[in-house]
């Protein structure tokens, strides 16, 4: 059996973890600051962008379904083997950027909110060790841990927003567009290295079990997700108003807000830590699609666990002892954007034409 | 897989877990100075003096279960006050459970406290949802009334503030609100003012003990951190009638010669821009009969039950809440503090703009209309 095979219901389940997973941290302070409240707007039409990709992406599923073509096979056959390395180097840079700005978010959420000091190797040998034994059992067991833990995962999430969305005042937000709304679609796009999250699907495309529905499922994930985004960040720059630019862990301010738990000790804590889970799921199947990179550029399929590409995205993990978060915010990410859109918006697009171009050069589909 | 192997792969696995584990610094409980509230008052020299109300899990050696006490330090700021915690309880201090923070009354009259905020507010551990207010006289004098109240000074200030104050028409405030008021659009808010008020004793067991409670029926205004003006007990019963979520509000009336005692149990106000500048303001109150132990009865006991109430009675307490509703509105205006948000009404439909903060509340007129309906 393909370890690495995953059923669409699984894929759904661990698509919506990963769509809440991360976009609580620094994001709703970096929106805050670039057009105020509303940043939920620009969060809407990252969603926006992200459906119409999901979409085609999907259909590029289906039009796969029967040829177990991965992402390599299908740009190898519908475009050239240049382009497909190519695409994959801008892929691996980009999860190797998410992975560092997730740890070192979730680091920093350590330090400062639990007051637990650790050293950067230390805290990321751990999640390392838990990525690359997931590698070794294959997508299948991330899939299967996404689906264990997924029910409690969404309590916490509820659990942290309830309090404060009963008693924030949404009337905060008017008027809506006041920030201009070129400021908010450029915001959206600048933005954009936190959405798009359905990338990781390229990467387990060969392995995905169709049923009878596809779009479904995932869709449902997705505007699930989108809501629980867009809301949070509604919410929190409504809370917060000015003071939102400042605050850089979204999850660990807007969880404290709550009348009734003031006296009655911390569980925002408690909820805090099970949502954490999801940033260290996102955390390995972000390195799961690296190691995948990895595989797809030097064109091999890796029969056992590789040491030698482990090895590798390990060294990019190292990338926060060097450059802070912020500094990489502000050079490669924020003109990585560019050569990102390729990969996070054209690509999607084109997929349904390339799986099919592909399709047609493969003898050995089954209808 | 030889058993050397599996052994090996244990053995690498136990260590690895040892070393991890061993090398994420956390605290120990024990060793924590759990901050339950503070207290500023301002120092002589130009500082502040902290008083901590710091809670002690008992480990053997102390007192058996929990137990708080004050302590008292100096500090050029509050970064320094809070580091010299430490110092004095041989314990790092922990705010994560510090539920409220207390102004001492030299301070926040003289005083310009934005830093204080200031740090409260970036503080990671520190609940933005804690209940910050002022008191009277000095805010360790206030703390070190925690004996006569029984119980815990901070709790019984958080309680207060938090779960009683709306049931009985006086608002309360949160450091995240208090913040944000005092740096968005006009700059003005507000904090509650607490006092130890003291009571009988009648205890026979402690004849000589000191015993009171928590008033808290006063409200200091505040622009940019600056103390403005305090508010008194009816100009606060006149805040409340314009802010739904608080109830409570108590009306005495005469009907003949028994004295009636109106309770609102249910409040619908629409502060409206007019879009000439100004607002239509509607204070819709649904009213019955106080309970027989309401406050502020005189004279006979008033009524109890399902009885109707007079048309009478009705308009009287329609007149008399008109007249606190315009003492406060008066008060907005010749202080010149907003604590309706007209500021943020008119933000919502035009956005901002430095002439819509810095319009000056007498130039915002009001149009109030009060209603009162039985329930």
């Amino acid at each position: 059996m393909d370890k690495n095979r995953v059923s669409i219901d699984q894929l759904a389940l661990l698509y919506l973890l990963l769509v809440m997973g991360g976009k609580f941290l620094t994001l709703p302070s970096l929106l805050a600051g670039d057009v105020g409240h509303d940043s939920w707007l620009s969060v809407a039409f990252s969603f926006v962008w992200d459906g119409i990709c999901l979409c085609f992406l999907l259909w590029a599923i289906r039009i796969n379904d029967g040829c177990k073509m991965d992402i390599s096979a299908i740009l190898d056959r519908s475009v050239s083997r240049p382009i497909t390395v190519a695409l994959m180097a801008i892929f691996f840079v980009i999860f190797a950027l998410r992975i560092n700005v997730l740890l070192s978010s979730c680091f920093k959420m350590f330090s400062v909110t639990f007051d637990v000091s650790a050293n950067w190797i230390v805290y990321v040998l751990p999640v390392a060790a838990l990525a690359f034994f997931a590698l070794t059992k294959g997508f299948n067991a991330i899939a299967r841990m996404g689906q264990l833990l997924f029910g409690l995962i969404l309590i916490a999430v509820v659990a942290l927003f309830v309090s404060p969305f009963m008693e924030v005042e949404l009337g905060a937000l008017l008027p809506i567009g006041e920030a201009g709304w070129g400021k908010i679609l450029l915001t959206s796009y600048t933005r954009s290295f936190w959405f798009s999250d359905y990338i990781f699907i390229y990467f387990v495309m060969d392995g995905i079990k169709i049923k009878k529905h596809v779009f479904a499922p995932i869709l449902i994930s997705f505007g699930v997700g989108a809501l629980l985004c867009i809301t949070l960040n509604a919410v929190f720059v409504a809370l917060f108003g000015y003071l939102a630019p400042d605050f850089d862990m979204a999850m660990s301010k807007i969880g404290v807000f709550s009348a009734a738990s003031t006296a009655n000790g911390r569980w925002d804590w408690l909820t805090l830590s099970i949502w954490l889970i999801s940033v260290f799921i996102k955390v390995t199947v972000f390195i799961f699609c690296a190691y995948k990179c990895l595989e797809k550029i030097v064109g091999v399929r890796f029969a056992k666990f590789n040491w030698i590409a482990a090895a590798i995205v390990l060294v990019t993990l190292s990338l926060p002892m060097f450059v802070s978060t912020r500094q990489l915010l502000d050079t490669v990410i924020k003109w990585g954007v560019i050569p990102f859109t390729l990969v996070q918006y054209v690509l999607p697009l084109l997929m349904p034409l390339l799986t099919a171009t592909a399709r047609r050069k493969t003898e050995m589909c089954h209808e | 897989m030889s058993n050397f192997k599996r052994i090996g792969i244990v053995l690498l696995v136990v260590a690895a877990v040892a070393v991890v584990a061993g090398s994420f610094k956390g605290s120990d409980v024990l060793d924590r100075a759990i901050i339950l509230g503070l207290g500023v008052d301002a120092d002589e020299n130009g500082g502040i003096i902290l008083t901590a109300e710091v809670v002690s899990p008992g480990n053997g050696t102390e007192q058996v279960g929990t137990f708080s006490k004050n302590v008292t330090v100096k500090g050029e700021t509050i970064n320094v006050a809070i580091q010299n915690i430490a110092e004095v309880t041989g314990k790092e201090a922990s705010l994560g459970q510090c539920v409220v923070l207390v102004l001492g009354q030299e301070y926040y009259e003289t005083v310009d406290f934005g830093d204080l905020t200031e740090y409260f507010i970036n503080h990671h551990s520190f609940k933005e949802s804690a209940v910050i207010c002022c008191c009277e006289g000095s805010a360790r004098e206030f703390f070190n009334k925690g004996n006569a109240l029984s119980q815990s000074m901070s709790l019984a200030i958080a309680t207060a503030l938090l779960d009683q104050a709306e049931k009985i028409a006086v608002t309360n405030n949160s450091l995240l609100q208090y913040a944000r008021s005092q740096n968005e659009l006009d700059r003005s808010g507000f904090l509650n003012k607490v006092s130890f008020v003291p009571s009988d004793n009648k205890d026979a067991q402690l004849p000589d003990k000191e015993m009171g409670y928590i008033g808290y029926r006063e409200i200091c205004v505040f622009r940019a951190n600056r103390y403005v003006v305090l508010l008194d007990e009816q100009l606060v019963k006149g805040m409340s009638l314009f802010l739904p979520d608080t109830d409570g509000e108590t009306f005495v009336s005469f009907e003949d010669v028994v004295t009636r005692t109106v309770q609102v149990t249910n409040k619908d106000v629409n502060i409206d821009p007019d879009g000439k500048g100004g607002f239509e303001v509607t204070i819709k109150l649904t009213v019955r009969y106080g309970r027989t132990d309401s406050e502020e009865v005189n004279g006979p006991i008033s009524a109890k039950g399902d009885k109707e109430i007079p048309q009478v009675i009705l308009d009287d307490v329609a007149e008399q809440a008109r007249y606190v509703a315009e003492r406060f509105l008066a008060a907005q205006a010749e202080y010149n503090f907003d604590l309706l948000d007209f500021h943020e009404a008119y933000r919502r439909k035009q956005g901002y703009s430095i002439s819509l903060a810095d319009k000056p509340m007498s130039e915002f007129p009001v149009k109030l209309t009060v209603k009162v309906d039985e329930s």
